[in-house]
């Protein structure tokens, strides 16, 4: 059994996956729209009616949350650089395992699509570490991973 | 014939057939759907409720956290093909990971779609997957 941690969200560009550095939570939520589509002919064998339902729509974001550092990171994406993808570009996303160098290592894609950063919150409390959560929007489909 | 109590371990949800692993807990909903047809003939302010239909649906939490199990939530989110879940007690046999099901009187089953996941992956805690089914049709 895989552990939390060691389920990350990488945040591509190309070939290239960066990790959101200093994370804590991972949430993947997908949420199907469904449509009552029973009909006059819907009886089951004893002529109770049971309601039938069918998908029209689907949707999903990706929640997190990670701790706020000072400096630089050029191996994964720092709150700076969250706060700089709030607006309406989309960006590209993997939830893959990870290991390896402070468990960066892009293992098993879980699910990969695209989205948009909609909200980032900071909270900043004395004895406590700073941190920030974010959610990101699916935009298009969710894509599953392939298990090797 | 007495009853013997049920421990909650051995009610569990079951998705084509197979009892959904390492699972922590599920919830079997059904609901019948009211409609109050109180009319002017009736007497009294209270309503007169009937039911119109009756709905179901599945909610099971677990710890199926390997990458393939992982996948395989997503992959089924995402199809338009229903799938069979339902509820049974599960008897004990040697190996079988309290996952053979005991025909139970209660066991029932429908075709249902996933309409609703969540993975959650914190840090140092286990992964854990929530899934709900929505009943499409008949319990059986």
């Amino acid at each position: 059994m895989d552990k939390g941690q060691h389920l990350r969200l990488f945040i591509t560009e190309g070939n290239t996956g960066k990790v959101v550095a200093m994370s804590t939570e991972l949430s993947l939520h997908g949420s199907a729209q469904t449509e009552n589509s029973t009909t006059k002919d819907t009886t089951d064998s004893t002529g109770a009616v049971w309601d039938e339902n069918d998908i029209v729509g689907r949707t999903y974001d990706i929640s997190f949350s990670a701790l706020i550092a000072s400096g630089t990171d050029t191996g994964g994406k720092t709150f700076a650089d969250m706060l700089a993808s709030v607006n309406d570009e989309i960006i590209n996303w993997k939830i893959a395992l990870a290991s390896g160098e402070q468990n960066r290592v892009m293992g098993t894609v879980i699910a990969s699509g695209q989205g948009k950063l909609t909200n980032v919150q900071a909270t900043g409390q004395v004895s406590q570490q700073a941190t920030y959560s974010g959610t990101i929007n699916g935009y298009g489909p969710l894509v599953p991973g392939s298990a090797s | 014939m007495a009853l013997n109590k049920l421990k909650g371990q051995n009610f569990r949800a079951f998705v084509d057939g197979s009892a959904v692993p390492e699972a922590s807990s599920c919830q079997v909903t059904i609901t019948g759907n009211m409609e109050d047809a109180k009319t002017k003939d009736s007497e009294g302010s209270f309503g007169q409720e009937q039911m119109t239909s009756r709905s179901w649906s599945v909610q099971v939490d677990s710890y199926e956290a390997t990458a393939a199990a992982l996948i395989a939530v997503v992959q089924q989110f995402v199809s338009d093909e229903k799938v069979t879940v339902g509820w049974d007690e599960t008897k004990v046999v040697a190996g079988s990971q309290n996952r053979t099901p005991n025909n139970a009187a209660f066991a029932r089953s429908g075709q249902a779609i996933l309409n609703d996941f969540t993975i959650q992956a914190n840090n140092r805690t286990n992964i854990q997957v929530t899934r709900q089914y929505m009943g499409s049709g008949a319990l059986a």
